[in-house]
């Protein structure tokens, strides 16, 4: 079922208010609460199962395992034990993923390298739908509870909610169970300022996707189509259109998944931080899909050494060292982020680049320089800091050409074309003046409003200017919302 | 609890209302605009072309017969209903559409082809907008549901408009007296199909098969027997189509003599504009394989006007 659908417009409603009289009904708390994750269950899969039901089965086995291995971690009478549950689950769950997403790429690739016939050796299955989401917060949930940074639950009921909660189940944000299982232990409240602060992410969150994203996709979807026929600015002005695209279809997806949670009473993390305002890389990965981010750094990089790592001490240059690991960290991370956005060199290639970006920030150790938000307490930035953010959003830019190719040689081929003579023409823009216009409200926005939580957190204006924006955004989203297009994150 | 479900149900009421108000506010001001996918809607409306000849099929059937040349070699008045799209179940809504408010026709000159007969599940796919001026009326409705939109489509205040940018923003302006939106417009139902054409596009492309469905079949049978049962006449006519996208076409035969038994059966002729015509043979005549440029159209117009004065109104 996706978000911009008639379908979800009624299953939300009916979702909501039999989840809030179950909430409200008078019974003790424990019958409510296991009630209430039961519902969120049953209607997790209705969610899950309008795509295709028999993938279910898929998401019940990766819940039940992982819930499983909590508790054998727990009981595990030595460490040796713990950690070979703990093994077995990260083992079984990223086998699924593997089967599913990057068998029959790799099995061809090695075949063409080797000129082995494919006959018979692909397995050729459709990806199910948010599996990399669910696997990867099933694996935290395991792993947490290895490091005794949560206790094993026995209820099962919340578990199952945990990773299967239809806000996040498709396309994230990525929960680790640290923040969400509890809240599916304990007894929700209705907020109605986190209702409707909800409901307000979920207009903006659709405005993103709908507005930006699906009429981006109409533009880029012709330009890559034809690449080789287009002019150098044509195709500059796709690839800043791909960037806008990629980011009000994800972001846009966040927003109405966090939003939507609120309206339960769960509060998920944030996945998105104005990343388009970054001075550097380096910010700029702290600003985006923040929740999958994070989980490298928690559950890849840390484990790697970090920043951090020991040194042993029969090494001679101990800061030479300690460098090589950093940057030997760095593009672990990255390399495997790039993969786990699919089965292609393209993602690789993607992910190789923005290490190599950031691999200059690691070796000066200014990785870390820019963590409070640009411009903070200005309405303007410097001019330094709108050409960092200038240079630092052409860069992504480059990256976005090489991840929206089907190859790498078509990404090489698109950016060649870009370096035309013909990159000072007026590019192609029929039928996209709207389009421009509701990016420059994106942009207006988002940075007038960065240091809130969203972009449409406005609890503050009085009332008549409240609805005025909430009409407008709603004109706005019918009037100029482009045909329907699947969300891009749900291929990952 | 009870303060947001209260606030929220008189958001979603004023937002439907919203809706309804500027829905109703592009419709208006859509029916106002001269495009010539929408006008003969709106003629239709007024019930005042009461035509004895009506022209009936896709695009090929508003392009190809000139209304003004037949009325003046036939001496009858015509018009032109055929619209973009495939199939006999669309251009049939029309027909519908067209006697909901008119009276029947004498004759009817049926454009077809083997694309009449297909029968996608989603005909209105096709230029889509060109439907959006029939939605108020409920009489139309079952056939709308029946050629692939939805009830949401029907009922659901500016739904029907999503994704039809141009339309909303013309339409806005035109209701609001800020612009007067002219485009093409269709004259007594025809429209020109323009440009030029050498054929280079039709050497990269492969066979084309020419397959009927059976569902599209039975279909243009019924409406024949409808018209046939009203006492209209229907002439059936395959207008030209470039010879060289005949050569790769296979299964042309079978689509010929299926609506030469057609004729027989219902008595009635069945006249194929693609063999041993002269028009068919050069690509200057076209602006693209199958709609010919409006100097072929006037000519084909002529033959075809000519014919009928000549073979059915004796």
């Amino acid at each position: 079922m996706l978000f911009n659908s008639i379908e979800f417009a009624v299953f939300l409603p009916l979702v909501f208010l039999i989840y809030w009289a179950i909430g409200y009904a008078h019974i003790n708390d424990n019958l409510k609460l296991l009630l209430q994750n039961a519902f969120v269950l049953i209607a997790s899969y209705v969610f899950y199962g309008w795509w295709d039901w028999r993938f279910l089965l898929l998401i019940a086995f990766t819940s039940f395992c992982s819930w499983g291995s909590g508790l054998l971690i727990a009981k595990a009478h030595t460490s040796k034990a713990a950690k070979a549950w703990t093994t077995a689950n990260i083992v079984l769950n990223l086998g699924i993923l593997a089967i599913f997403k990057y068998y029959d790429f790799f099995t061809s690739e090695f075949c063409q390298l080797f000129g082995i016939s494919l006959e018979g050796l692909l397995i050729k299955i459709i990806l199910p739908v948010g599996i990399s989401f669910y696997t990867f917060q099933a694996l935290s949930y395991s792993i947490d509870v290895y490091r005794k940074k949560i206790e094993p639950t026995k209820d099962i009921t919340a578990f199952f909610a945990y990773i299967a909660f239809f806000p996040q189940l498709v396309a994230g944000p990525i929960e680790r169970a640290t923040n969400l299982l509890p809240q599916f232990l304990n007894n929700r409240k209705f907020s109605y300022d986190q209702a409707v602060d909800g409901m307000r992410q979920i207009l903006w969150g659709l405005f993103k996707k709908i507005v930006v994203a699906d009429n981006c996709a109409t533009y880029v979807d012709q330009v890559w189509a034809t690449y080789d026929t287009q002019t150098g600015s044509t195709l500059l002005l796709a690839a800043i259109l791909f960037t806008f695209q990629i980011y009000g279809d994800f972001s846009g997806y966040s927003d109405i998944a966090i939003g939507t949670a609120k309206l339960f009473g769960i509060k998920l993390m944030r996945n998105f931080n104005n990343p388009y305002f970054s001075r550097d890389i380096a910010e700029f990965w702290r600003r985006w899909h923040i929740s999958l981010t994070t989980w490298f750094r928690d559950y890849v990089y840390i484990p790697l050494g970090g920043s951090r790592p020991e040194v042993p001490v029969s090494i001679k240059n101990q800061e030479r060292y300690k460098k090589w690991i950093i940057v030997r960290n760095t593009f672990v991370i990255f390399l495997v982020s790039g993969i786990w956005h699919g089965a292609n060199w393209t993602f690789l290639a993607w992910g190789a680049f923005h290490a190599l970006l950031f691999l200059p920030l690691i070796l000066l150790g200014a990785n870390r320089k820019y963590t409070n938000q640009v411009a903070e307490g200005r309405i303007l930035p410097t001019w330094r800091e709108a050409v960092q953010m200038l240079l630092t959003f052409a860069l992504v830019v480059l990256g976005w050409i090489i991840f929206r190719a089907e190859t790498i040689t078509q990404a090489w081929e698109y950016m060649c074309g870009i370096c035309q003579s013909n990159i000072l023409s007026i590019p192609n823009h029929s039928g996209i003046n709207a389009l421009f216009i509701n990016l420059a409200l994106l942009i207006v926005v988002e940075w007038f409003l960065r240091d809130k939580q969203h972009s449409l957190d406005i609890a503050n204006l009085p009332a008549y200017l409240r609805y005025a924006i909430y009409f407008g955004m709603c004109f706005i989203i019918i009037a100029f919302g482009g045909n329907t297009v699947n969300f891009i994150y749900f291929q990952f | 609890m009870k303060k947001f479900l209260i606030k929220a149900s008189i958001f979603a009421l004023v937002l439907w209302g919203f809706a309804w108000g500027v829905d109703y506010m592009i419709s208006k001001g859509f029916q106002r605009m001269e495009d010539y996918r929408s006008m003969s809607w709106y003629e239709m409306q007024q019930g005042q072309i009461n035509a004895d000849i009506v022209i009936m099929g896709n695009s090929r059937g508003f392009s190809h017969f000139e209304p003004w040349t037949i009325d003046s070699i036939c001496g009858t008045k015509s018009f032109c209903l055929g619209l973009g799209g495939y199939s006999i179940t669309v251009e049939d809504m029309k027909y519908k559409y067209y006697r909901l408010y008119n009276t029947k026709p004498k004759y009817i000159i049926q454009q077809i082809d083997y694309y009449t007969l297909r029968n996608d599940s989603a005909p209105h796919q096709h230029e889509s907008e060109q439907y959006l001026p029939i939605f108020y009326d409920r009489r139309i409705h079952d056939d709308l549901l029946r050629v692939g939109y939805s009830r949401l489509d029907l009922y659901v205040p500016l739904y029907r408009y999503w994704g039809y940018q141009m339309v909303i923003k013309n339409g806005l302006l035109e209701f609001l007296g800020i612009k007067h939106y002219v485009r093409d417009p269709s004259r007594m139902g025809h429209h020109y199909e323009r440009g030029d054409w050498d054929g280079t596009e039709l050497s990269k492309l492969d066979t084309i098969h020419a397959t009927f469905d059976p569902a599209g079949k039975a279909y243009f049978e019924q409406y024949m027997k409808r018209c046939a049962d009203e006492g209209v006449k229907v002439i059936l006519v395959n207008s030209p189509t470039y010879i060289g996208a005949n050569l790769k076409t296979t299964g042309l035969d079978a689509v010929n003599t299926y609506f030469d038994s057609i004729a027989n059966a219902y008595n009635t002729v069945y006249w194929n504009y693609n063999e041993n015509y002269d028009l068919c043979l050069d690509t200057a005549n076209f602006c693209e394989s199958v709609h010919m440029n409006p100097e072929a159209t006037h000519q084909f117009s002529i033959d075809v006007a000519t014919r009928i004065k000549e073979e059915m109104l004796h």
